[in-house]
């Protein structure tokens, strides 16, 4: 089984959470599209969208959909340089985050 | 706000081994649609809606992605034997008629069987990485000590039966691969020989260069047709030099994930090499 859908199953699943998706990946990313992660309100993890600066913004975007619960579709760019001359991965993904209510998880 | 429904209906689905598509809205102008989804499943009597929070009037543009998606000869439906360019599994698509929504859609398919025939030292570590990229393992030996559970914390089912019956009973379809790595020759004979009707995704039998061929040889003395017996990967795995169990059950996987993902099996840095210089 999925290990991001177990993770949004679970039972003890009673704090706010957001998932997000990769929806589309171009170039070089480091994972694919369908790639999922669950966002604690604590800033906890589990799975991931491909780690580093990233994923980091992935997060941040996250605890912004948590606060206003309005799903967002955030466009990351792994373009950039980062301080040396070495690309990070150098490719793009869309990334969609939609909050996983305290009622969703009760409602089961 | 997501709904728990939505992904519960995808665990039962994967569950009981049916693929699955899921729509979820990511575009939308009005956001209080943005986030809703619908789950459409393929059971025996066809697609079906398991669970959904989109507009009712949506539902039929829907279901004609749903099917182009899971049809096996579509473009992008199942990976064709001869097609190595993988299909999208996720894709993007405007909503005609409504300006400005898009929706994710999302093929599910349950996760890929490997039997393995045979209950030996091949087999556990075998089972082992199979699971771990992700494989549903069933296991099969005729001998009670080596079809124990015990011995294969990680398979979905070990099971004790002659090698006959017990590849006639497992249903082997176009996501199934067989490891055989029983421990001789005459057993392998009868799992091949088993699956003389079936279509699996993957054949693959051990033994040396010599063993192999004598019964490749032996199986087309049998009346099998040359395509059949061409289909058979033997002596099984990708050449990596492998030597113990464990190196042996990772070239084993290897091969498998090769053939079923399309992959070249040589070294990525040849192709680097060559876009360099171009």
């Amino acid at each position: 089984m999925e290990a991001w859908l177990l993770e949004v199953l679970r039972p003890d699943g009673q704090e706010l959470r957001a998932l997000a998706t990769i929806v589309s990946a171009v170039g070089s990313t480091p994972r694919e599209a369908g790639a999922r992660m669950v966002i604690y309100q604590d800033g906890r993890v589990a799975g991931t969208v491909g780690g580093g600066c990233g994923e980091a913004e992935v997060r941040q975007a996250a605890l912004d959909v948590m606060d206003t619960g309005v799903p967002k579709l955030l466009d990351v760019d792994l373009r950039g340089f980062y301080g040396d001359d070495m690309e990070v991965c150098g490719g793009r993904m869309r990334v969609f985050i939609e909050p996983l209510g305290l009622g969703d998880s009760s409602e089961a | 706000m997501a709904d728990r429904r939505v992904f519960t209906s995808l665990h039962d689905a994967l569950q009981n081994r049916m693929s699955a598509v899921l729509f979820t809205v990511i575009e939308s102008p009005k956001s209080e649609l943005l986030g809703a989804k619908a789950l459409l499943v393929q059971g025996e009597g066809g697609i079906s809606t398991s669970a959904s929070t989109l507009p009712d009037d949506w539902m039929d543009h829907i279901a004609a992605i749903a099917s182009e998606r899971l049809d096996p000869r579509g473009k992008l439906g199942a990976q064709s034997a001869e097609s190595h360019k993988r299909p999208k599994r996720v894709t993007i698509e405007p909503m005609p008629l409504v300006p400005g929504v898009s929706l994710s859609v999302e093929v599910f398919h349950p996760r890929p069987r490997l039997v393995i025939a045979g209950g030996g030292h091949i087999a556990v570590p075998t089972h082992e990485i199979a699971d771990i990229v992700g494989f549903a393992v069933t296991v099969l030996d005729d001998r009670p000590a080596f079809a124990d559970p015990e011995r294969f914390p990680r398979a979905e089912r070990v099971i004790c039966d002659d090698f006959t019956n017990g590849i006639s009973h497992l249903e082997i379809d176009s996501r199934t691969s067989v490891v055989v790595v029983t421990r001789g020759h005459l057993h392998d004979l009868e799992v091949i020989r088993a699956l003389a009707n079936t279509d699996p995704a993957y054949v693959g039998m051990i033994g040396s260069r010599r063993r192999t061929l004598t019964v490749l040889e032996r199986l087309e003395e049998e009346g099998f047709s040359d395509e059949f017996v061409g289909r058979i990967y033997s002596p099984i795995g990708l050449d990596i030099g492998a030597e113990t169990p464990e190196e042996i059950a990772l070239a084993i996987v290897s091969e498998v994930v090769c053939v079923l993902r399309g992959g070249s099996g040589t070294h990525l840095r040849r192709s680097l090499r060559r876009f360099r210089l171009e």
